[in-house]
């Protein structure tokens, strides 16, 4: 998978998640807090769906850290499953 | 004289539709809303008869908010119903409303076990132990008040009600309590509940409470008899889901507010069985109907239409039919009596708060929703308003709801300008 078809898989998923209504744009910069109004609770509900949507494994006390869209398609792509392949 | 408490508005969402209106409409002219449900398989499933709400829940307004992430339905079920009532009542036009004020007391038996039943699945396939963190908030009764809270800026004492069957009722005499004791100007009262899960229909048709699979029964041709009150084939119950809620204040506050009140709480009443965990108890009951007739201040002749709990168990219509005959005395004979339940099913907690709804429209259309379905009992002789609705004069009505672990509530409710 490109690192883009991975971006809009994660955009989709975030956007199917939190249930933000179509029209919010979702980038890689797009703060998850500030411009997507994406709370702590949905990240830990987004991190879950992830591991198992790509398939990796992501240490959950990882989740504090993360700010932005960008964060979290990075970490996804460090995840050993992938780097691995 | 204590300060009476008004109704200001009323809404409801059940197996006859998503509004009030539908479900009134519904009742008036003799519909089910019970029929059968494929996915409620025989794998899973000791009864595929139900009443559900079948229009989608969605709402694009909800989009990014906690109601669109918890899929629990009684919270959309009950944000829908208790928006309705919330609108209803007017209270929100004009300035000056103090929302800190306006107390939440929405209940439900289970709340979101359907989340629970959902996750478990989910659990199950993940490699960790995770949960979904929408669970525990999806899961928690009070949640439904919560959300409601949110979704209308309303901030007043929060209550959130368990009490089995008779939560909808008890919310609505908190509510009642709240606003009399000076702790809120105004309440939001009701119920949701919405439970399709095997542990709760598998575990009540287990205990014979609801209604199972029966190849002779007359269920069998018709899945809407399947619910048929105080009839002497009566097998049990059959469930629903659904969501009610009335708007109470005190009349002075309609007055200052120039809201016109749809009728008056004239008297509530709840008592504990302490006897069984799920046989009534007849002379509890007897006791907090003659307990709510007499904070009403009305003998037992003014009351003109009964609303019963009315589920369609052999053991709950009996009951329920001897304590009316024993505190209506001679009045019981004239009084008509009827289980919407034979249109609705059973949506537990929320039953209650839906039969007040419907007292509500009987008082303002003078007019008895009927008891479907009904084949004479010799041993329950009084009038069950069979068939279809009955148009007659109605200045005070009773409801009534009873709970397993031995919870009953009694409302009364009155027209306005009947003094």
């Amino acid at each position: 998978m490109t690192e883009r078809n991975r971006l809009s898989e994660l955009a989709a998923l975030t956007r199917q998640v939190a249930k933000l209504s179509p029209t919010t744009l979702i980038a890689a910069e797009s703060r998850f807090v500030e411009d997507l109004g994406v709370d702590s609770l949905d990240l830990v509900a987004l991190v879950l769906e992830v591991q198992e949507r790509f398939g990796v494994t992501i240490d959950e006390d990882q989740i504090g850290s993360l700010r932005t869209v960008g964060d979290l398609l990075r970490l996804i792509s460090e995840a050993p499953e992938l780097r691995a392949a | 004289m204590r300060e009476p408490i008004v109704v200001l508005g009323h809404g409801a969402v059940t197996a006859l539709g998503p509004t009030m209106d539908a479900t009134w409409d519904g009742l008036l002219s003799g519909r089910s809303g019970l029929r059968r449900h494929p996915d409620l398989n025989a794998e899973r499933f000791l009864q595929d008869i139900a009443g559900r709400v079948e229009v989608p829940l969605d709402d694009p307004n909800l989009a990014g908010t906690a109601l669109s992430k918890l899929p629990a339905r009684f919270l959309r079920l009950g944000y829908l119903a208790a928006r309705e009532a919330w609108l209803d009542s007017g209270l929100d036009q004009g300035p000056g409303l103090d929302r800190d004020r306006v107390a939440l007391v929405l209940g439900s038996a289970f709340g979101g076990l359907d989340h629970l039943d959902a996750e478990i699945d989910a659990m199950a396939r993940r490699k960790s132990l995770a949960t979904s963190p929408y669970l525990i908030p999806g899961m928690i009764v009070n949640q439904l008040p919560g959300q409601v809270a949110e979704r209308l800026d309303l901030h007043g004492p929060m209550v959130a009600p368990a009490n089995a069957c008779a939560s909808g009722g008890i919310a609505i005499a908190v509510g009642a309590a709240l606003i009399a004791s000076g702790e809120a100007d105004a309440a939001l009262c009701g119920a949701a509940e919405s439970v399709f899960t095997p542990f709760v229909v598998n575990g009540f048709a287990t205990m014979k409470a609801l209604l199972g699979r029966k190849a002779n029964d007359r269920s069998a041709d018709d899945p809407a008899q399947a619910s048929r009150p105080f009839s002497i084939d009566r097998a049990g119950f059959v469930l629903a889901e659904g969501a009610a809620a009335l708007v109470l204040c005190s009349a002075r506050l309609a007055r200052q507010r120039g809201l016109r009140p749809q009728a008056e709480l004239a008297g509530w009443a709840s008592n504990s069985d302490g006897h069984h965990m799920a046989l009534p108890e007849p002379g509890r009951i007897r006791q907090a109907l003659a307990a709510a007739l007499k904070h009403a201040g009305l003998p037992p002749s003014a009351i003109d239409y009964y609303n019963a709990h009315g589920t369609s168990t052999l053991v709950n219509d009996r009951v329920e039919t001897q304590a009316i005959r024993d505190v209506f005395g001679d009045h019981a004979a004239r009084l008509p009596i009827s289980s919407i339940k034979g249109a609705l099913g059973h949506s537990l907690g929320a039953a209650s708060a839906i039969e007040a709804a419907v007292c509500i429209r009987v008082l303002r259309d003078q007019i008895l929703p009927p008891t479907l379905h009904h084949r004479p009992d010799p041993e329950l002789d009084l009038d069950y308003v069979p068939g279809s609705a009955r148009p007659t004069r109605v200045r005070a009505v009773m409801s009534a709801s009873f709970g397993f672990g031995g919870t009953n509530n009694v409302l009364v409710f009155r027209r306005i300008g009947d003094d």
